[in-house]
């Protein structure tokens, strides 16, 4: 065998060592030819082995024919293919020393741009916006640190990201159908906060509830919304404070109860005697809305609206779970006993933030969970089937204008960082509804939970439970609540301008409060707004300002939350009995809540004898009437002409006055609307 | 014979093209990402102006009751103005400055004049965020040291929209201290959440030898921030452990609450003196149970600029606007009606060649919008009372300093609370640690204490 072109003048070698070498050329040939078959054909079909060695026996039989048939035919073959391949060997080494010899340039390149960028000031981290439930800010904010330290280059910050809470379900529907506008005049435009990147909504059912109609289905759409995967997975569960845990433990009863029923009866039984359920509101509480349709469920011979009540202990009424938990905290800073005759409606990651000590969302900071303190208020979780399963997906959010490439590989890399170190490790499960006992870094996660509450209580694995629709849920609570018609009637009077607790005037403090009662309304109840002063009196339908009574549907908040917006204070004080009369409220069951800064006995002239005409005539015209009055100003329920006419319409048991304090006007308003449909 | 494969055309072809192709193909990768991205582009075609910020949290709504002005009047030559619209992202200093940045480092036009924060200046400027702003005729007129902290490296970005300036209020019948030393040592009340502690810090640091650090564009070397800051702040960590303890979880509403509340004297900022006049256990009639002064020694200089966004659609109109809301009628509207320092000397009746404190006139909000005050109308400072207090604010102004002018702000004040915070819990982090990590800040490397 000789190369080609050569002059054939070699001396020929042993007959042996020809057959030996072309022996050795055909099975390098066969062997190479059968592994490209093979990696050929496992392309379509079959395993990689079996079909290299079922082409090497087709190949070795081929060859062994053709050299037994056709000798010459296969040695001149045999010839060129060596030939080529000695050729194509050549090739292959100088493509792979060139392929080499760039990458190793290319490296070089990039080694010396890191070394000069280590020596240069870093650039402007690129910022994300991610929204969340309160629930989940605890856990999201220290990923997101672990994400934003994971990412740094040369000890800069690629990345910074901002974790807000959304209000709840209904603000977050009306927020991203309205182009992430709370409200609007001719003139201002109030956002929900800084606009998201990034949503992980409480449940998939959530982000169902939000229309898409905006989004990538409609060509010229301003927003987009593209679903990812889970973050992790947490079931609601019924907690209990120690004493009743105590009573109500059974190491021979399953982890998971039977039913909803069956654990509420085997708390009500063992627990003594029972206040209620404590579960946070549900128009700003997702976790809550889907969970209170299986409460109803629980029990059918149990009528829904005797559900609802008992759902909504008066003294724990909360926005929502981080809410509800940080007033536990607080009472238990102040020395106070737990209220072991209720029971605790949370998330389980939730109870998890709360019974370790972490911070909770904004409400509140740590606490020592080793402390007697948090001992004495620890909550222990039970669970039941029907409980939902809230499975936080993650969604990435595209507003027009605000969307380029580089906002959006930054959004994938912060989910692919969250797939890649799961929220188990901030108390959530996985998707299978388990939790690790124990994760990389040898750190115990939601296992921790169990030392602190005991081996008999977390099951490993809770099946994940779909929750219901959220319209679905709203509707049924709707069912299941009073109705209530509310008339709101605003000071518009010049010192409501003046200065307000918590910053800015009386009027923006209070239009904001008066927005967010609006909107944890529901579509049945109904809605009107008044305004009063000097220049505008509130029988006068046409003033602006005036938004006529209507249902609460969208289009209708939409109205009153632009117009509250709108308002500026002017005129004189009318004094607060002139401005009752004058609204002339429409006939009916009926709260009218009524805004001020207190006003001033100098411009309430005949405050005694005009309150008596309010107890008397006024309320004999409006028997049904309920008078709530806010004050945003510094005299509070404890003085001034508020005082007096709160107390003239005031009935027995209900609570006709309230002060605006520092505390989020979300949770006072909450407070303030659970208040007149439970009618305290 | 043996194949010379290491010689030969064929064998440098191989090289050269598979050196290429692995060029072309790391090309390919580190463009074609970007390049196949389609993105929803906004349409910039608008007359309308937008004007993005925080919440309105001015008395009255004035700044709301400004732009709502700016709409319904109209320019020199009778034409109406482009109509305007705030948009109101947050009360958050921190959520605005989420928004604001997500917008612009996208490219968006969807805002035409932004409010900032004034330490966000040099953060935006650099990033390209700010066009340079010129026209406006003269800036004499604007508190100097305001001023400047709209320019970023000699160019003019913007210009103050208000100011803030921490003030020392005492009660009735209560003499403020001399002397920084002595304010430090008897206790105030203050606020060291948040932000709050941020600025405490500087001013200590400012007041106790390190006038010219962690101040502006000069920035401290290491030596400066272990020999003269890292001491300083262990003296304030004393007095936190002592007479300043409760401040520790306070924000500036929780101050002016425990100073209505009975304390003695109180550090805060300019709006709260609106917030304590309609406070009914401030008042005794028409008369204030407290006041107001400089402090005694340097104090942080904070305030809102306004500045015209890069890619804004109409950046004319838009500077225009700007020159509108910082002009002399406007400026004092927001001090007598809204209840914000002025960044004009004119807005006090000052003038850049007369603007000693005992020149300051003022106008109640009254006198200025011709509305006779009627019964329960706000109870608004009376004019002497509004004076007095325009003359504590030019006396504050010229012992302020700005914060540090850098483009990693958000970077170095979360690692300098990070580690004053560590110094006020115990021992916190020795001089060299705590200068290696604050330098670092400064430079937008994130470091630990």
């Amino acid at each position: 065998m000789s190369a080609p072109g050569s002059s054939g003048e070699q001396q020929s070698p042993p007959p042996g060592e020809v057959w030996l070498r072309r022996l050795m050329q055909v099975l390098i040939l066969d062997v190479c030819s059968s592994v490209v078959i093979g990696l050929a054909l496992t392309v379509f079909r079959g395993t990689l082995w079996l079909n290299v060695a079922g082409a090497l026996v087709v190949l070795a039989a081929l060859t062994g024919a053709l050299f037994y048939f056709q000798p010459e035919l296969a040695r001149r073959l045999l010839e060129r293919a060596v030939a080529a391949l000695r050729w194509a060997g050549s090739a292959a080494v100088w493509t792979l020393l060139g392929a080499a010899a760039m990458t190793a340039v290319l490296l070089a390149v990039l080694g010396v741009l890191g070394l000069r960028d280590a020596g240069r000031p870093c650039g402007q981290p690129l910022g994300l916006r991610v929204l969340t439930g309160p629930e989940m800010l605890t856990p999201l904010r220290d990923a997101a640190a672990a994400f934003v330290d994971g990412r740094r280059r040369h000890g800069c910050r690629r990345y910074t990201v901002d974790v807000v809470p959304e209000a709840g379900p209904v603000p977050v529907y009306d927020g991203f159908t309205g182009l992430w506008k709370r409200g609007e005049s001719a003139d201002s435009r109030r956002l929900y906060g800084p606009q998201p990147d990034v949503w992980v909504p409480a449940a998939g059912s959530e982000y169902d509830f939000v229309p898409k109609s905006r989004n990538q289905a409609a060509p010229g759409g301003d927003l987009r919304f593209v679903r990812g995967p889970s973050l992790g997975t947490s079931p609601m569960v019924l907690a209990l404070f120690p004493r009743a845990h105590r009573n109500v433990t059974d190491t021979n009863a399953p982890l998971l109860a039977p039913s909803i029923k069956e654990l509420l009866d085997r708390i009500a039984r063992d627990a003594g005697r029972r206040r209620g359920i404590a579960r946070p509101v549900p128009e700003t509480s997702t976790p809550a809305l889907l969970a209170t349709p299986a409460l109803y469920d629980a029990d059918p011979a149990t009528p829904p609206a005797a559900d609802e009540r008992a759902a909504s202990p008066g003294d724990l009424v909360a926005p929502d779970a981080v809410s509800l938990l940080c007033r536990f905290r607080e009472q238990a800073a102040r020395g106070l006993d737990p209220p072991e005759d209720v029971t605790v409606l949370v998330p389980e990651q939730a109870l998890y933030d709360y019974d370790m000590g972490r911070p909770l969302g904004d409400r509140c900071g740590p606490a020592s969970p080793d402390s007697f303190v948090s001992a004495k208020w620890r909550l222990y979780p039970y669970y039941a089937p029907g409980l939902p399963t809230l499975d936080h997906p993650f969604v990435q959010v595209k507003w027009r204008g605000q969307d380029t490439a580089a906002r959006d590989a930054a959004v994938r890399d912060l989910r692919d960082w969250l797939v890649r170190h799961p929220l188990t490790a901030q108390g959530l499960r996985d998707d299978h509804g388990e939790f690790p006992l124990q994760d990389d870094s040898g750190e115990q996660r939601l296992a921790g939970l169990q030392r602190l509450v005991g081996e008999h209580v977390l099951p490993y694995q809770v099946k994940l439970a779909t929750p219901i629709d959220v319209q679905g849920a709203l509707d049924r609570i709707s069912e299941a609540r009073p109705k209530v018609s509310v008339s709101l009637l605003l000071d518009l009077s010049g010192s409501m301008g003046g200065s307000a607790e918590g910053g800015g005037s009386r009027l923006a403090r209070g239009t904001s409060f008066l927005q967010s009662l609006v909107a944890q309304l529901q579509a049945n109840d109904r809605i009107e707004l008044r305004t009063f002063s000097s220049a505008a009196p509130p029988h006068d339908r046409a003033a602006f300002g005036n938004v006529p009574d209507d249902s609460a549907r969208p289009d209708q908040k939409a109205l009153v939350t632009g117009r509250l917006q709108a308002l500026t204070s002017g005129g004189s004080d009318r004094s607060l009995a002139d401005a009752i009369e004058d609204a002339d409220p429409p006939a009916g069951r009926r709260h009218l809540v009524l805004l001020t800064d207190g006003q001033v006995p100098a411009t309430n002239p005949d405050l005694d004898e005009r309150a008596a005409r309010l107890a008397g005539a006024f309320r004999n015209k409006h028997p049904d009437l309920r008078l709530t009055v806010v004050v945003a100003g510094p005299a509070g329920c404890g003085a001034g002409p508020a005082r007096r006419i709160a107390a003239a319409l005031a009935r027995r048991g209900e609570r006709s006055c309230v002060a605006l304090t520092g505390a989020p006007e979300q949770e006072q308003a909450a407070q303030l609307l659970a208040g007149l449909r439970g009618g305290r | 014979m043996a194949v010379r494969w290491y010689r030969g055309r064929t064998s440098w072809f191989c090289f050269a093209a598979s050196a290429l192709a692995v060029l072309l193909v790391a090309l390919w990768m580190r463009f074609q990402s970007h390049a196949d991205y389609s993105a929803m582009a906004a349409d910039c075609h608008r007359d309308d102006l937008v004007v993005a910020g925080g919440d309105d949290v001015s008395l009255n709504n004035q700044r709301r009751a400004l732009i709502k002005q700016w709409n319904t009047t109209r320019d020199a030559r009778g034409r109406p103005h482009p109509h305007a619209t705030m948009v109101e992202v947050s009360p958050s200093t921190d959520l605005q400055h989420s928004q604001l940045k997500a917008v612009l480092e996208s490219g968006g036009c969807g805002y035409d004049v932004l409010i900032m924060d004034n330490i966000w200046t040099a953060q935006f400027a650099d990033a390209g965020y700010l066009r340079p702003l010129t026209g406006l005729g003269d800036l004499a007129d604007f508190f100097p040291a305001a001023l400047r902290t709209g320019e970023r490296h000699g160019v003019r970005y913007a210009v103050p929209f208000n100011l803030d300036v921490g003030l020392l209020y005492y009660r009735d019948g209560v003499t403020p201290p001399p002397t920084w030393g002595a304010l430090l040592a008897g206790g105030f009340v203050t606020h060291l959440a948040g932000e709050g502690l941020t600025v405490n810090a500087l001013e200590t640091v400012w007041n106790e030898g390190g006038t010219d650090l962690l101040t502006g564009d000069r920035e401290p070397s290491e030596q400066e921030l272990r020999r003269v800051v890292h001491p300083a702040l262990q003296r304030l960590a004393e007095q936190v452990r002592g007479p300043l303890r409760d401040a520790r979880q306070r924000d500036e509403q929780a101050a002016i609450e425990a100073f209505a509340g009975g304390a003695q004297l109180m550090r805060n900022w300019p709006y709260a003196y609106s917030a304590l006049a309609t406070e009914p256990r401030m008042r005794g009639g028409d008369r204030l149970l407290f006041a107001a002064a400089a402090p005694p020694g340097r104090t942080v200089l904070g305030g809102q600029n306004l500045a015209v966004a890069a890619r804004s659609p109409n950046p004319g109109p838009a500077r225009d606007l700007i020159a509108f809301l910082t002009g002399t009628d406007a400026q004092r509207m927001l001090f007598s009606c809204g209840g914000f320092a002025p960044a004009r000397y004119s807005a006090l009746g000052l003038s850049p060649a007369r603007h000693a404190p005992g020149d300051v006139t003022a106008r109640t909000c009254a006198q200025l919008t011709g509305q006779t005050p009627a019964r329960g109308d706000g109870d608004l400072p009376r004019q002497d009372q509004l004076t007095e207090f325009g003359q504590t604010l030019v006396r504050a102004l010229a012992q302020a300093q700005p914060r540090p002018e850098t483009p990693y702000y958000t970077t170095f004040t979360a690692t300098f609370r990070d580690c004053v915070r560590k110094m006020l819990d115990g021992p916190g982090p020795d001089a060299a640690t705590f200068a290696k990590a604050v330098r670092s800040s400064l430079d937008g490397r994130t470091a630990s204490c």
